[in-house]
C-alpha cells in the first residue's frame, strides 16, 4: 500500500462521519462540505510514519475541529448581542412567578435502562431535540458538547460575553431535557 | 436559592467553579426540592447520552450522508 492509497482509504471511511459532525455546526450543507474538504486536504500533509501510527479518527477530527471553529469565527465574530436568542423565554414556561417549577412541567428522574438509550431510535430522538434548539444556543451548545471547546474559546469565536455564553448553554441544556422528557421518557411521539 | 436560579447555575456550568457558599446553597436547595433533584440527575445523565450520540454520529459504518 502507498501513502496515497492508504490516505484514500481513510478519506472513504471517514468522510461520512466527518460530514455528519460538520453539519452539526455548519449550515448550509455546502459550508460543512467545504470544512470537510479543507480538513482532508490539510490531513494530506501526513507523513507515512504518522499514517502508520496515528488513530485516524482522532487525527482527522482534530483537524476538522480547527476547520469548523475557523469558519464559525469568520461567520459569527462580527455579530453582537445575543439577547434575541431568548425572545421566546423558556423560563416563563418552566417556572412560576415565585421561581418554582410550574405545574405540569416539574421534572421526574429518568429511569429508562441505559441499553435503551443506545439505540438508533433513541439517537433519532436526540437528533431531533438537538436540531430544535434556537440557532444561537445551538452554536454554543454544539461547540461545548461536540467540539469540546473551552468557554473562553467559544466566547472568542462567537463574539459572546460570559453572560451570553451562560444564557445560551443553560437554554440549550434545559430545552434538550424538556424535549427528551416529552419525546421519549414520558412516552409521547415526536 | 430558588428553582429557577438553581437550574440556571447548574445548566450554565457555573456551579462547577462556584465559591463554597454558593455550592452549599445549591446543595441545600436540592436537599429540599425533589424536582430540582430529579432535574440534576437527568442533567448528569444527559452528558452520557450526548457522548453516546456523538460516538454514534461519527461511526464510520453509518451510511446516511
Amino acid at each position: 500500500m502507498t501513502l496515497t492509497s492508504d490516505f484514500a482509504q481513510w478519506a472513504r471511511e471517514w468522510r461520512g462521519p466527518m460530514m455528519r459532525f460538520a453539519q452539526l455546526h455548519l449550515q448550509p450543507r455546502e459550508d460543512a462540505e467545504d470544512a470537510v474538504q479543507d480538513a482532508l486536504a490539510a490531513a494530506l500533509s501526513v507523513t507515512a510514519e504518522t499514517l502508520a501510527n496515528v488513530d485516524p479518527k482522532r487525527y482527522l477530527f482534530g483537524i476538522l475541529k480547527r476547520k469548523i471553529t475557523d469558519r464559525l469565527r469568520m461567520k459569527y465574530r462580527p455579530e453582537v448581542g445575543y439577547s434575541d436568542a431568548f425572545e421566546d423565554d423558556l423560563d416563563n414556561v418552566l417556572f412560576d412567578d415565585r421561581h418554582h417549577w410550574a405545574e405540569g412541567v416539574a421534572p421526574k428522574t429518568w429511569t429508562t435502562p441505559d441499553e435503551q438509550l443506545r439505540t438508533e431510535q433513541f439517537f433519532t430522538v436526540v437528533d431531533v431535540c438537538v436540531n430544535k434548539l434556537p440557532s444561537k444556543p445551538a452554536r454554543v451548545f454544539s461547540m461545548k458538547e461536540f467540539l469540546d471547546c473551552e468557554p473562553e474559546e467559544i466566547c472568542a469565536t462567537l463574539g459572546l460575553t460570559k453572560s451570553d455564553y451562560w444564557q445560551c448553554l443553560s437554554r440549550a441544556r434545559k430545552q434538550i431535557q424538556i424535549c427528551l422528557n416529552q419525546s421519549w421518557f414520558e412516552g409521547s411521539t415526536l | 436559592m430558588k428553582c429557577k436560579e438553581y437550574v440556571f447555575k447548574l445548566t450554565s456550568g457555573q456551579l462547577d467553579g462556584a465559591p463554597l457558599d454558593e455550592r452549599l446553597q445549591a446543595k441545600l436547595h436540592i436537599a429540599i426540592c425533589k424536582y430540582c433533584r430529579a432535574f440534576t440527575r437527568n442533567d448528569a445523565k444527559l452528558d452520557a447520552m450526548l457522548a453516546d450520540y456523538k460516538a454514534d454520529l461519527t461511526r464510520p459504518d453509518r451510511n446516511d450522508v
